[in-house]
């Protein structure tokens, strides 16, 4: 790529070699991979890519994503980066390095935890069934990239009324990894009345592009305690598709912390298929220097007597920008939904930029919906008051910022997550600013 | 302790203070009194720090310092405490975790170790008790959905938590029933001693009747137009301001 070329030819580029690696990979899958990668080929060759016109992409430019290398294939073997996990959280983990299943639990009663390339019989039968039947590539072209370079994957089923113990997703980064593509792919399905809580973590600050796609079907009456840490800043560029869909009186609970990188964005699609469901979800996001963070939330409400609570709290300091785009959109018959969004923000310097927009669709008659969104700056009358009291500036700042997201870390499901968050994120706060280059 | 000479404050260039001299020593208690607007809680701002008062003449030396040189939590770390008229609601952050806060940045400018947890609990809820709160506020937002009187004792709190050698209270005693006023004087008069200087503003003489001073100001049009011992209070309580500020315009 020359340094002149166009973004229009920069797209073409990415578009011929991302066909090229799909064509390239072997041909001997399960046919459930075999149809989704094909599936996702043909999708992806007839899909643009976000250009700056592009409503949903508005405020995530896709440059970053184009860079030399990023659809190079990762090496196969590098060294296994340090994944050490929050003390005191006891959970079996699945590592994934550079896109590449790793390491796996061991097995448990109930709960099959596989490889998409060494699913057994009955796990092989979910794959079929389920598997790209959540993650919608329409309009979404690096779903479809993901699905049409869809080497492995990992499964995690857990049976009817298993209550399964915790597990960990890990998705790393190596460190000896030159610029490569990784394309994660993980499958989540808890039977009728399973429950699981699940910790996902994304760790690594190289410029490698990590494209994530995770489906979790959450079937009548299961539960699911979903918990994403996505906390290092640097120079990845991650983007992650998660669609959920919540069955009759099922659960499902999302909580993040997260942090900006040099393109980080989530688009999280949660259905409410079936009466009686419950969602929760929240977002406590702290971006910093020039880094970018983007959430597209949608939250379908397709069946009647659901009901749906979304808080988001955002710090964004320097040159930073934080994104969230909460749509939810309640379909017609879906009466009796009760659906809630609250997304406050605070910007911590006049450089920062944070984007919030609500977006309601609303086709039921008999619903309760409420939207609030806020931007604001830290109450230079609660900062005096703290440093008459001789707390200096920079704490007094963070007290007060804190104050701001505790509401968020406080509803981690988990304690020994929920303690470990805190800290990080504050360290984050506190880390000197980054020179900002002219 | 304290000497302001000549002090002169703009806010957004209004003037506001115009020409106020003050000295205060070591073991005083002086009270500082007034109409509305004229210009008491300006001079607590200015001795506190405040952003956007600009000290256009004269000076503030502490302890042979340039007062109006430091941050407000400088200031703090040398012994200056405001109790504000109007406190500051901080929803989230629990009054617990901002007492230990302050008392801790102290200690640490003073060099002393940062208080273990149990004892500063221990000490928390003893003062609370002082000041005829329950122990329950330390567990609430700083000041959060607290009452007047409560934000009041609050802030009397805060002063015995953090011993300051200069203490100016704002009109602590406004919208207080006489208990609530028998509680700030004990307050102060616990703190009162010969190495601290207390700084009265007060509307009324009757806060007086529990804490004696040493001297009794009044402040009009942004300086100080009469001064006298404890006798001028009762003076002023029979009679106004109005003969004062007549004479002084
Ligand atoms: N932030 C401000 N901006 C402009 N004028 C102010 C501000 N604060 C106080 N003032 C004015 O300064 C004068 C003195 O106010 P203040 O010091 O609060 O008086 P006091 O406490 O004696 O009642 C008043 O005329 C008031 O309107
Ligand atoms: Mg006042």
């Amino acid at each position: 790529m020359t340094m002149a070329s166009t973004l229009e030819q920069r797209l073409d580029e990415f578009t011929r070699r991302a066909r090229e690696r799909s064509e390239a990979l072997a041909a001997d899958a399960l046919p459930a991979l075999a149809a989704l990668r094909e599936a996702g080929r043909k999708t992806f060759a007839t899909t643009s890519l976000p250009g700056p016109k592009t409503e949903s992409w508005k405020y995530s430019r896709v440059g970053p994503l184009l860079e030399e290398g990023l659809l190079d294939r990762p090496q196969a073997e590098t060294a296994v980066p340090d994944v050490t996990g929050i003390e005191s959280f006891d959970a079996g983990r699945i590592l994934i390095v550079d896109g590449v299943v790793r390491d796996l639990p061991a097995t448990a009663d109930g709960i099959t935890v596989t490889r998409f390339a060494e699913a057994g019989a009955e796990a092989a039968a979910t794959l079929g069934r389920e598997l790209g039947q959540l993650a919608d590539m329409s309009e979404r072209p690096f779903v479809a990239l993901n699905s049409g370079l869809i080497e492995d994957g990992v499964l995690i089923h857990v049976g009817p009324d298993v209550q399964a113990d915790s597990l960990e997703l890990v998705i790393a980064q190596s460190g000896d990894a030159g610029p490569h593509g990784a394309h994660p792919r993980v499958l989540v399905v808890l039977e009728t009345g399973a429950s699981l809580t699940l910790l996902e973590r994304h760790l690594g600050t190289r410029a490698v592009f990590t494209n994530s796609v995770i489906e979790v079907r959450i079937r009548d009456e299961a539960r699911l305690e979903h918990m994403r840490l996505q906390l290092d800043a640097g120079a990845g560029r991650s983007l992650t598709a998660l669609d959920v869909a919540v069955g009759r009186n099922a659960r499902y609970d999302l909580q993040q912390a997260l942090a900006g990188s040099t393109f980080r964005r989530n688009e999280i699609r949660i259905r409410c298929e079936a009466p009686g469901g419950e969602v929760r979800v929240g977002g406590a996001t702290l971006t910093r220097n020039r880094s970018h963070l983007d959430t597209q939330m949608c939250l379908e409400h397709i069946a009647p007597h659901c009901s749906s609570n979304q808080v988001f709290r955002a710090l964004a300091g320097e040159r930073s920008k934080t994104v969230l785009n909460g749509r939810i959109h309640i379909h017609p018959g879906a009466q009796k939904t009760a659906a809630e969004l609250s997304s406050r923000n605070l910007l911590l310097s006049h450089d920062a930029e944070i984007d919030t927009k609500p977006e309601l669709e609303i086709y039921a008659d008999d619903v309760k919906c409420a939207h609030g969104a806020t931007v604001g700056r830290l109450d230079e009358r609660a900062l005096f008051y703290l440093r008459s009291r001789g707390v200096a500036e920079t704490q007094a700042r963070m007290l007060l910022s804190f104050a701001f997201l505790t509401a968020v870390v406080d509803a981690f499901p988990v304690a020994a997550v929920r303690d470990a968050v805190r800290p990080v994120l504050e360290a984050a706060f506190l880390a000197p600013a980054e020179a900002s280059r002219p | 302790m304290l000497k302001i000479s000549n002090l002169h404050v703009t806010i957004a260039g209004e003037t506001i203070l115009n020409g106020l001299d003050l000295e205060i020593a070591a073991g005083e208690v002086h009270a500082i009194m007034g109409p509305n607007g004229s210009g008491k809680s300006t001079l607590a701002a200015v001795l506190s720090g405040r952003e956007g008062y600009e000290v256009t003449e004269g000076s503030i030396e502490y302890f042979g310092e340039d007062l109006t040189a430091l941050e407000p939590e400088e200031r703090a770390w040398r012994g200056v405490f405001l109790a504000f008229q109007y406190p500051v609601e901080i929803p989230g952050v629990t009054n617990m975790e901002f007492l230990r806060a302050s008392v801790d940045a102290l200690r640490a400018h003073r060099g002393e170790a940062a208080t273990s947890a149990v004892d500063f609990m221990k000490l928390a809820r003893a003062t609370c008790k002082q000041v005829g709160l329950d122990t329950d506020f330390l567990k609430r937002g700083v000041n959060e959905g607290f009452s007047g009187g409560e934000k009041k004792r609050n802030e009397l709190l805060q002063m015995l938590l953090l011993e300051p050698k200069l203490a100016v209270l704002d009109e602590t005693d406004s919208g207080l029933d006489i208990d609530a006023l028998g509680v700030v004087a004990d307050g102060v008069n616990t703190l009162r001693s010969a190495e601290r200087a207390i700084i009265l503003i007060t509307h009324y003489q009757r806060l007086l009747n529990h804490i004696v001073p040493d001297r009794v100001h009044v402040l009009s049009g942004g300086r100080i137009i009469r001064s006298g011992g404890k006798e001028l209070a009762l003076e002023l309580e029979e009679k106004g301001y109005g003969w004062l500020t007549e004479a002084a315009a």
